[in-house]
């Protein structure tokens, strides 16, 4: 027994040895780069994770910026190609040295020749790469995933957090690419079925901002209807400046290229200059579209916003004559509103426009009036950094005023709710409805 | 089980080889056993074991070869002996973990499907099916890695091959469930238009090729698109269950504010009001109509409109208001539990082991909600509310009137059971220091706890009584806690378990699939780490989550991001889950616990040990 214990064990340390050799032979990464992702490709990514990712190598020194970009292309946007050409628009410009921008997406296509519809498994992250293919994704899978939830708040977190780990940078700007519907939710994912409620957003903003350390410097929405009160608010202590549209975006989105190529020109901006370079950018692209809009705002104003808009309700409900006229449908149904154009009356609504409206029924000089154009002036100066010039009755911030029927379902979850007089002020304006 | 610094079989065999010679590990001979597989016989106990050789003896090596085979062909029988192989599988155990645990996941899997499968699946069920073999036959996923999917077509495949007695009746329903395209879109077409803005062409090929999740959401698109007709086809609606019912819903209640306003109860400005609004806008007024008038309708319709409209504003709790209602439902609810079998377990917790915390709070949906990050049990105010419009209660009289609060408390007591067993769940979970994922055994533990709470209430207090049998009719909350508690009653534990995992919550995965599904991914990326340099290990590692924040995740999650998970944290998980020991014990107690509280139930008394069971 001994003898064979002897062989036995002799033949597994002669094992161990082949086994130690082998591992001295350095690991071959596989570098895959991303297939062409086009609305019409029949190469959408292979479902299955390459055997190995591209890492980066180890943390060098800190860049300015890194720029993080979630697409949510699992609907009919990604089938109709914006966000492969979004990709192929930051591709034009790459990242840098100081400036690094990552991309994760998961997107439907279709195939060229049938229109046949085809779905990606998985989400893959890439490293945008500057290209001079203006129609071809090259850069490379820095990361797939199984993942294909791109619906998923959780998702979400994980693959800012990862990338702020792999890319330290100074600066972080996050953008959330995807159908937006203001109060109801961002992100949805036709597969999973699932969305991003405005407060798994919150929560979720808030654990990137922990994993980060401070605020993250920007958080943008390339996505309808998402710069409201409500939603900016439930963001305000986890990101510094908030870039999003009252209105419906155009297809096409943000002009990427045209955002980047002045960030890595000059990489040692500040988050409010590029909060305005991303808006100005967005104005000039769509500047023959009478309906966009964009603007930028600093959080740090949120806290006096509040404090005025309570201060304007209390004068509003404190006199009669104001409330009358601030409740009556003639008045919330000539606030511009957005979506913009159709025949049905929305529920979100430009604020300033509102108060403009109001004010000019209100004699001058009443506490009403004063605590109105306080608030205007307040939005307009502080809180409100760039907007674009399209939409003359868009000021750059919405809010949520009903038709009718008061959303407590989704209303109630929101912290701007809980902090401020609005939904009281509201309410009682649907009180008057009934009667 | 995983040692990062190991590179396999032959490196952990030499080890264990090498600390032999050295005497630090001695032979485990309580192993003996294990040598009778010796073909020499009286030469039994001189064979060295696993342990010692590193090796599986000869007749487990060649046993190990054959489930090998069977289980990567998808044969269930082999993987259910395979499951009860403890000697091969402790050995394995040993001699390369790794095979073991991704053997395990594999065997695991396909036991699993085969228990699924030989419920009692009939038409009705088919939606249910549909979302249990989902989760299961996913893209990536151990079923589809030995080509039971993710092509759906491959289950009946495999049917075919290893359970060919599998009834005709049955193979049917499961055509359904796995939306074969002639089933679903009949045999006269090969090619489909869906209006997917812009329109995409889906092929009787292509549809093959798709898993059952993305054959889910065309149907679904095509089902959305019809809804947005006047005439949506009924057929179709049929593939989804929630959908159906609340179209059904809706006719129903188009119909009721019809018969209100054809009624002559209603005055001619009252009508011009309703005129030209959506459904939704009229049954909100029709509710305002109602309030504090005569309009001479049936109290059947009154309460059917009340309960279906949203709240006027004087009926909704605001946040200042929900947060004292919390607090003051804490007590309430706990008057309720008392006096019950399983309020006794509630509240026995609650002294020992954790606050109770109620927080009332939108919940998107669902009735109630545990946070374990707070520890608060979340009560919908959306379902509060709706039962407060059914009485006529406001968010005023309710802050007033301790006789109101104690309804709510008596109404939403047994979503407080129910998440309680969550929170029973969750820090079990943490004391053990273990991967606890929500699974079906989950569910069947909460709902078992809500059911005889509601059984016995019912039947010892009138006033619970008849808050359920008058809301029953237009709350879904109300009708499905009669709905859970009458079938828990009557079926007995085990049936109620199928029925909890049919009807209830087939969308969630079993204990056994859910570890099968979360085993193999992580398995499978051990595996992958192990030949990694021990400097490129570490460069995931740096940037990869941590222990408490792998434990938070969902399975799926899990599942689907085992490349960002620290190394370390990946060994942990599938330990905790190569052994389902622990959990079937929980789960065991808890079912064993209930039966006797039903027992006690259906004899009137009460049963002698009324402490709970251990945690």
């Amino acid at each position: 027994m001994k003898r064979n214990i002897l062989v036995l064990a002799v033949a597994a340390l002669a094992a161990l040895m082949v086994n130690i050799k082998a591992q001295d032979i350095s690991f071959e990464r596989l570098s895959a780069g991303v297939a062409e992702i086009r609305a019409d490709s029949s190469n959408i990514a292979d479902p299955t994770p390459a055997a190995a990712e591209i890492y980066a190598k180890a943390p060098t020194a800190q860049r300015e910026w890194l720029i993080l970009i979630f697409i949510d292309g699992v609907n009919n946007l990604g089938i109709a190609g914006y966000a492969d050409k979004n990709i192929n628009a930051m591709e034009k410009v790459g990242s840098t040295d100081q400036v690094a921008v990552v991309t994760e997406f998961g997107i439907l296509g279709t195939d060229a020749s049938s229109n046949n519809i085809k779905f990606q498994r998985g989400s893959k992250t890439i490293l945008i790469k500057k290209d001079n293919l203006p129609d071809t994704v090259t850069s490379p899978v820095i990361y797939p995933s199984n993942d294909t939830d791109m619906g998923s708040a959780a998702h979400f977190v994980r693959f800012a957090q990862r990338n702020i780990r792999q890319f330290p940078a100074k600066k972080v700007a996050i953008i959330l690419w995807n159908h937006g519907g203001g109060r109801a939710g961002i992100a949805w994912d036709d597969v999973s079925g699932n969305h991003m409620e405005v407060d798994q957003l919150g929560q979720a903003m808030s654990q990137i901002q922990r994993a980060l350390g401070h605020k993250v410097d920007i958080f943008a929405t390339d996505a309808c209807l998402m710069q409201m009160a409500e939603v900016t608010y439930e963001l305000k202590d986890s990101v510094s400046v908030i870039v999003g549209s009252e209105e419906v975006i155009p297809g096409d989105g943000y002009p990427y290229d045209k955002i980047l190529e002045p960030l890595v020109a000059d990489p040692g901006i500040s988050d409010e200059a590029l909060g305005k370079i991303i808006v100005d950018a967005y104005g000039a692209h769509y500047r023959a579209d009478r309906t966009a809009t964009l603007s930028a705002l600093r959080t740090s104003a949120l806290p006096e916003f509040l404090n005025l808009l309570n201060e304007w309700e209390q004068a509003i409900a404190a006199d009669a004559e104001a409330f009358k006229t601030a409740s009556a449908e003639s008045t919330v149904n000539s606030i511009y509103d957005f979506p913009h154009g159709s025949k049905n009356r929305h529920d979100s609504k430009d604020l300033y426009d509102y108060l403009s409206n109001l004010g000019r029924s209100l004699p001058d000089g009443t506490a009403a009036a004063t605590a109105g154009l306080a608030l205007q002036k307040h939005i307009a100066n502080d809180l409100i950094i760039r907007k674009t010039a399209m939409v003359p009755k868009a000021h750059g911030l919405a809010i949520y005023i009903p038709n009718l029927q008061y959303d407590s379902a989704n209303y109630e979850k929101f912290a701007f709710v809980a902090d401020s007089l609005w939904d009281e002020f509201i309410k009682l304006m649907m009180e008057e409805r009934l009667k | 089980m995983f040692s990062p610094s190991s590179a396999g079989k032959s490196t952990m065999a030499a080890i264990m080889a090498g600390l032999l010679l050295c005497g630090i590990l001695a032979p485990d001979l309580s192993r003996a056993d294990t040598v009778t597989d010796s073909p020499v016989p009286g030469l039994q106990n001189s064979l060295p074991t696993s342990e010692e050789t590193g090796f599986l003896p000869t007749k487990q090596d060649s046993r190990l070869t054959a489930y090998e085979a069977a289980i990567s062909s998808g044969d269930p029988v082999a993987a259910n002996n395979f499951l009860k192989d403890t000697d091969l599988i402790n050995a394995l155990a040993v001699t390369d973990p790794q095979k073991e645990a991704s053997l395990k996941a594999t065997a695991e899997a396909l036991k699993d499907l085969k228990e699924l499968l030989a419920m009692n699946w009939d038409d009705a069920k088919t939606n249910s099916l549909n979302k249990a073999l989902t989760i299961r036959m996913d893209a990536v996923s151990p079923l589809s890695k030995v080509g039971v999917g993710p092509e759906p077509e491959k289950l009946l495949s495999w049917l075919a091959k290893y359970q060919p007695q599998y009834p005709k009746d049955k193979t049917e329903i499961l055509k359904k469930a796995i939306r074969k395209w002639e089933v679903v879109f009949g045999t006269t077409t090969d090619t489909i238009s869906v209006q997917w803005n812009p329109t995409v062409n889906v092929t009787k090929t292509e549809w093959r090729t798709l898993t059952l999740k993305e054959r889910n959401a065309v149907i679904t698109k095509i089902i959305d698109n019809e809804l947005r007709t006047s005439d949506p086809d009924p057929k179709l609606l049929g593939y989804d269950d929630a959908k159906l019912a609340e179209v059904k819903k809706q006719i129903s209640l188009a119909k009721a504010v019809e018969k209100t306003m054809n009624s002559g109860a209603l005055t001619p400005e009252q009508l011009a009001k309703l005129s030209g609004k959506s459904l939704s806008d009229k049954v909100y007024l029709l509710g305002n109509f109602f309030d504090g008038s005569n309009i001479s309708v049936s109290p059947e319709l009154k309460a059917q409109i009340s309960a279906a409209r949203s709240s006027r504003p004087k009926e909704v709790l605001p946040s200042q208001q929900r947060e004292i209602l919390g607090t003051m439902l804490n007590t309430a609810v706990s008057k309720e539990l008392a006096g019950t079998q399983a309020g006794k377990k509630v509240l026995a917790f609650y002294s020992k082991e954790a606050k109770l915390d109620i927080a009332v709070r939108p919940c998107d949906g669902t009735y109630s909600r545990y946070d374990s990050a707070s520890g608060k049990i979340l009560l919908d105010s959306e379902t509060i509310q709706q039962y407060m419009r059914m009485k006529g209660y406001t968010a005023d009289s309710l802050m007033k009137s301790k006789e109101q609060v104690a309804e709510i408390a008596k109404y939403m007591a047994p979503a407080v059971a129910y998440e309680s067993a969550h929170q029973m769940q969750d820090i079990w979970g943490k004391k053990q220091g273990i991967y606890n994922p929500r699974a079906q055994e989950s569910e069947i533990e909460a709902m078992s706890l809500e059911g005889i709470y509601t059984a016995e209430k019912i039947r010892k207090d009138p006033a619970s009584k008849e808050i359920f049998a008058t809301s029953r009719d237009f709350s879904s909350y109300a009708s499905k806690n009669i709905a859970v508690s009458t079938k828990y009653e009557k079926s007995g534990s085990k049936a109620f378990a199928t029925a909890v995992r049919q009807l209830y919550c087939p969308g969630l995965p079993s204990l056994s699939a859910t570890a099968a599904q979360t085993l193999d991914a992580v398995t499978g990326e051990l595996n992958r780490r192990a030949a990694l340099t021990d400097v490129e290990r570490a460069s995931i590692d740096s940037t990869s989550r941590n222990m408490t924040e792998a434990m938070e995740m969902s399975s799926a999650e899990l599942s689907g991001s085992v490349g960002e998970i620290q190394t370390s944290v990946l060994a942990k998980i599938q330990r905790d889950l190569s052994s389902l020991d622990a959990y079937k014990n929980r789960y065991g107690a808890a079912d064993k616990e209930g039966r006797k509280a039903l027992k006690s139930l259906e004899t009137g008394m009460a049963p002698k040990s009324g402490a709970p069971p251990a945690l």
